[in-house]
């Protein structure tokens, strides 16, 4: 192109660079954080991680009241009250002291037995989580976990597309990629600092302890104890008392005693129990639907959380890094000649 | 030409009358347009007579049973029907006030008894008090509720109770009728506002209730405009808490005075009360 044509000056005569279109940069490492950015978004809303995550938290937050240790020990001393009364009532069956017929207390003693087995095993299973529990409710609130996978994938599909297209066009992509690695710091810390990789363990233990006894059958058996031990307190309280002490003076019935000067917090303790275990049955499968959504993939979502964060943040910044490094290696950058 | 003009005088003479009368003499509306009954259904205190009731009371029903039929949870404090149903007493306001609240107070208990006391005395249920309010809020669900309203249309009642709550045991249970929904259950973040913004839109351009309005069948009863007796009776299942799936059943009974009446007044006899109209 330099030789001189029938006598004409040659380009370069007039111009002393050839001007040439900028070459495009490495757009790889942005395809990479924008499929990132998609998968972070996509995740939690394929997963129905949003109204899932807020259940759960607020299921937590529902039984916090429930899983202290003095909570236990009151109910465990109201289980107590109960065995004194179903024992003087034993007492008194097995003497002959009882003055007439007395349905409702008959019931009791008949399903005591159960009752007091159903609600200790309960306590039990409270008791026996109560460390695993702690460890999910010092988490960060649930319900901003799933915000906190697509906002940062916002930022990365955000941070993809611009660098892409500026790397297209072989402009430098320095914001885009100082975008997607402090996304990417961020995913990196969420799980660090949130704790979740020490609570990872923690949701399946308390998922498979609360399972057997959130459910709607278990409430209506709970709603079923309820209705026996109030008609037989209404019994006890009422005429039966009253005839044996009539016919009996001496006749031992400080367990009975005890129970009436403790209905009424047992009775409320009780039934705030019920109703926080029926108001949680709803939330409770939805914890267990959200824990069950990654099976397929070889765990459970409580299980690998932590690493749904960490992993597609070193993704990330590891691609937002390699630009750079690969920018630093070549000499040549785009708009200038060779 | 005469004869137009006569007429024409005529048509306009007709129309002027036709509309001064429209806008002097409101034609009285039909005696079965339904008219709100605005005071206090005094209640007449509830009471037994050997196996039938009679006044103003209560029964629950255990889930799965039937409003006539029960199951009915036993009261060891009521011997009205064997416990099945619990008689209850006009609080300190004598009975139910219409348009207006009968708020719970705050504190809305003590030791667990029901410190509500304006509407029905506070009764014993299971060793425990309970007592009745209406709130604008509903502690129960946190739903915004309409004050109570009873229209009579030709000796029928039918009544927006959907205030109505219970209170027993630091615990509250709807027991309105129309029900308003359930309490709203957790959300994810900025869900409730979109649902506020729509019902908004749907009230305003496509005339629809909103969300939260109760549903559902109203109360019922009878009014003797004679001598105001009155019946409300109505069945409210309770959702939610921990007797999720029983079911209230309640009957009022008593005689209504209309607001003009003093809001503190002693209870009038029945016989002596004077019909307001």
């Amino acid at each position: 192109m330099t030789e001189r044509l029938s006598g004409l000056p040659a380009y370069t005569d007039f111009v002393s660079a050839v001007e040439t279109a900028p070459r495009a940069r490495t757009r790889w490492p942005f395809v990479i954080i924008a499929v990132l950015g998609v998968l972070l978004i996509a995740a939690p809303i394929v997963t129905g991680m949003f109204p899932r995550a807020v259940k759960a938290q607020a299921m937590i937050e529902s039984f916090g009241p429930y899983m202290t240790p003095s909570s236990s020990a009151d109910y465990r001393g109201d289980i107590r009250v109960l065995d004194g009364a179903y024992s003087d009532v034993r007492t008194l069956q097995a003497h002959g002291l009882e003055n007439g017929r007395y349905d409702r207390v008959d019931q009791f003693v008949g399903d005591y037995p159960g009752i007091r087995s159903d609600i200790t095993t309960m306590i039990d299973s409270i008791d026996a989580e109560r460390g695993n529990y702690q460890r999910l409710a010092a988490l960060p609130a649930l319900g901003a976990l799933p915000w906190l996978l697509a906002l940062p994938g916002v930022i990365l599909l955000g941070a993809g597309i611009f660098g892409f297209r500026r790397a297209a066009d072989g402009r430098r992509a320095a914001g885009p990629r100082i975008l997607a690695g402090a996304a990417a710091l961020a995913l990196i810390v969420i799980p660090i600092a949130g704790g979740l990789f020490p609570a990872a363990s923690a949701a399946q233990p308390v998922i498979d302890g609360f399972r057997p006894l959130l459910t709607h059958e278990q409430v209506r058996t709970l709603q079923g104890y309820f209705i026996t031990l109030v008609a037989a307190d209404g019994e006890l309280d009422g005429r039966y008392v009253t005839a044996v002490r009539t016919a009996h003076p001496d006749a031992g019935l400080s367990g009975v005693t005890a129970l009436e000067s403790r209905w009424q917090p047992m009775t409320a303790r009780f039934a705030a129990l019920v109703g926080a275990m029926n108001d949680n049955v709803d939330h409770f499968d939805a914890v267990v639907a959200l824990n069950d959504t990654t099976k397929p993939l070889g765990f459970t979502a409580f299980r690998g959380l932590g690493w749904c964060y960490l992993i597609p943040g070193v993704l990330a910044l590891a691609a937002a890094a390699a630009g750079i490094r690969r920018r630093a290696v070549s000499p040549i950058h785009a708009g200038e000649t060779p | 030409m005469r004869m137009r003009t006569t007429m024409a005088v005529a048509a306009i003479a007709l129309l002027v009358s036709a509309v001064s009368g429209c806008s002097s003499h409101a034609p009285a509306p039909p005696a079965n347009d339904p008219q709100p009954l605005i005071g206090l259904l005094r209640f007449t205190p509830g009471g037994a007579h050997g196996d039938s009731v009679s006044g103003t009371w209560f029964r629950m029903v255990q889930p799965g049973g039937t409003p006539e039929g029960g199951p009915y949870m036993p009261n060891g404090d009521s011997s009205a029907q064997g416990g099945a149903t619990t008689l209850l007493d006009p609080g300190t306001a004598g009975g139910l006030r219409t348009d207006s609240f009968q708020g719970e107070p705050n504190p809305g208990f003590a030791s667990g008894n029901s410190l509500a006391a304006s509407i029905t005395k506070p009764t014993k249920f299971f060793a425990v008090e309970f007592g009745v309010s209406t709130n604008p809020v509903d502690p129960q669900t946190g739903r915004s509720v309409p004050p109570p309203t009873v229209l009579n249309s030709g000796g029928t009642l039918t009544a927006d109770l959907s205030s109505w709550g219970a209170s027993w045991n630091d615990q509250e249970f709807n027991q309105g009728a129309p029900k308003p929904p359930e309490k709203q259950d957790a959300q994810v973040a900025g869900s409730e506002q979109v649902q506020k913004v729509w019902d908004w839109v749907a009230q305003k351009w496509f005339d629809q209730p909103r969300s939260d309005t109760p549903q559902g069948p109203q109360a019922t009863g009878t009014y003797d405009t004679a001598t105001h007796a009155f019946t409300l009776q109505w069945t409210s299942l309770i959702v939610g808490g921990p007797f999720n799936g029983f079911t209230g059943v309640w009957h009022l009974e008593g005689v209504f005075e209309p607001a003009a009446a003093a809001p503190n007044s002693p209870p009038t006899p029945r016989s002596s009360t004077t019909p307001a109209k």
